[in-house]
């Protein structure tokens, strides 16, 4: 209207009657997920993410005086503690390998992702600053914490290499199977920061309660003790729920036996990784709208 | 004037809960039927041709940043619509995202990846962002260790160098010291001449009187005026003079919008 514009300029037009109570219905913001358009943000958004993983990593690391060798120190002390607490106490089945080193295989996966999803949680109500601010993919936060994590976890894996020269083992050609298994996690990873972003946001209860399903979450997890500790005619059902277990027992399976992954448990965990994750996204993308009103 | 508007808002309305919504276990509700809504925005509605520049002001709280946040698309609308015609700059506080871990330079590639920069772009850009910043010396040093100057003026510069179509622009004018400010009126004045449709939110009246062609004035989150600056300056002045006190609380609209005008 661009001749309305410029009768405007001529007089201040006065308001004519004080506006109505409320907005019409049929005009109400809907908020709903786009998928389409909504990947092709995120396609675009590779930048970002890598941009703000390495602002985590910078950050997370400049205050201290060892640097990133914590990266290795603290899943390598935890693993001390842990072995020395464990070893005796629970019969962990390790089929013959030394309890640290199988411990320690427990522990890269499940702080790969107790990570994720710890940094994910603070990664929108961390940076409200920066997101009130500019407009950018949200989703770009949660997943950097993702790829935070997971440089933590890559450093961390090198204790393995020390670990298994000090056992005198060397594992076989089945190590291929890595690289699979550190994919076959990402979906996992992915919705579960994706979700505990967002909700964090809604009720900042959860930042509370986070570490205690965490804790629950790592002995509920085969970490300290072997998935033969779960009955077999139960398996199925646990990894469905718990997706993470045959990913841990897949590493051991691979880096101390020799042996491949259990295929069929491992694709009951993708079907619920990854229906994870496309929860996870739909729901972030649902209550993005509202992000930045409660800053 | 270019046939299709660089911005449209059409019945725009934004609310925020009243107050925090109480404790879950305490059983006390924040008042009847839950916490209850503030409406921020109420049916505003403006058309804004390209190259256009637009003042916008009122009392604290009367709903002016919110109506910036939703235009740069970092808030969604309650109900209606804002339409902005090709590529936004939003200088809203951007010191206030600045990490202070990090270093100068750092910062610079960061906000470049948030405004959707390829890493290539951000580094060729970072000399002239530093050089307009002053902060030649500075880059390499975590910005906790910045003046509040240098912080400023880092921020400005970060978003002064865009070329967007729109550029919104939040309460700059009221920051730092006076040759900051001719400053910040000068990159204005020059993205204006440019083209750039602006669209600025201030509580220095002058410095909207020379910038500005154009003056909305929010009252309570709804449109009190619109039309050309010196006649909207004017009667806004007369209101703030008329209340008693330079910004009255818009709460309760005790005189309504408009009537002062009369």
């Amino acid at each position: 209207m661009p001749g309305a514009a410029a009768a405007d300029r001529a007089a201040p037009r006065r308001q004519a009657a004080r506006p109505p109570a409320g907005p019409p219905p049929d005009s109400l913001f809907r908020p709903g997920v786009r998928w389409a358009s909504s990947m092709r943000e995120l396609r675009r958004a590779g930048p970002l993410i890598r941009a703000l993983a390495e602002r985590d990593i910078r950050a997370r690391y400049k205050q201290a005086r060892l640097g990133t060798a914590w990266a290795l120190l603290k899943p390598a002390m935890l693993m001390l503690v842990l072995a020395a607490m464990f070893s005796r106490a629970i019969r962990a089945g390790t089929g013959g390998a030394p309890y640290p080193l199988f411990l320690y295989l427990g522990l890269l996966p499940w702080n790969f992702f107790s990570g994720s999803l710890t940094g994910g949680g603070q990664s929108l109500t961390g940076n409200l600053c920066v997101i009130t601010k500019v407009y950018c993919p949200r989703e770009a936060f949660p997943l950097a914490a993702v790829v935070a994590a997971g440089f933590d976890t890559a450093l961390a894996s090198l204790v393995v290499v020390v670990l298994l020269a000090v056992a005198g083992r060397s594992p076989g050609a089945a190590a291929w199977w890595v690289p699979a298994l550190v994919l076959a996690q990402l979906p996992l990873n992915a919705g579960a920061a994706l979700l505990a972003a967002v909700l964090t946001v809604r009720a900042r209860d959860l930042s509370h309660a986070l570490p205690a399903v965490l804790q629950l979450g790592f002995f509920a997890t085969p970490v300290a003790y072997g998935l033969r500790a779960v009955p077999a005619r139960l398996r199925v059902l646990y990894c469905a729920v718990d997706p993470l277990a045959p990913v841990i027992d897949g590493y051991r399976r691979c880096v101390l036996f020799g042996q491949a992954p259990d295929i069929r448990l491992l694709g009951v965990a993708g079907i619920s990784s990854l229906a994870l994750m496309t929860a996870g996204y739909a729901v972030f993308k649902r209550l993005e709208p509202g992000i930045a009103d409660v800053a | 004037m270019s046939p299709e508007p660089a911005i449209e808002v059409r019945h725009l309305w934004k609310r925020f809960r009243a107050g925090q919504r109480g404790p879950l276990l305490t059983g006390r509700r924040a008042g009847p039927g839950g916490p209850g809504w503030r409406w921020a925005l109420r049916d505003v509605s403006f058309t804004a041709g390209a190259g256009e520049a637009i003042g916008i002001v009122g009392p604290n709280g009367s709903g002016k940043s919110t109506l910036l946040k939703i235009l740069a698309r970092v808030m969604c609308p309650h109900a209606g619509s804002a339409a902005v015609t090709g590529t936004v700059g939003a200088m809203i506080e951007v010191q206030a995202g600045l990490h202070q871990e990090l270093t100068g330079r750092e910062n610079i590639l960061l906000y470049g990846a948030l405004l959707g920069w390829a890493r290539r772009d951000a580094i060729r850009r970072l000399d002239e962002i530093v050089g307009f910043a002053g902060l030649d010396g500075a880059v390499d040093r975590q910005v906790k260790h910045y003046s509040t100057g240098m912080r400023m003026r880092l921020g400005f510069s970060l978003v002064a160098l865009l070329r967007p179509d729109v550029l919104l622009v939040d309460e700059i004018l009221a920051v730092g010291d006076g040759a900051f400010q001719e400053r910040c009126l000068a990159r204005l004045r020059e993205a204006a001449a440019a083209g750039t449709t602006l669209v600025v939110v201030s509580h220095d009246l002058a410095a909207l009187a020379r910038t500005c062609g154009r003056v909305i004035w929010l009252d309570d989150g709804a449109v009190a005026s619109d039309g050309n600056a010196a006649a909207v300056l004017r009667r806004y002045r007369r209101s703030l003079a008329g209340a008693g006190s330079p910004a009255p609380v818009p709460r309760g609209r005790p005189a309504g919008p408009g009537a002062p005008g009369s």
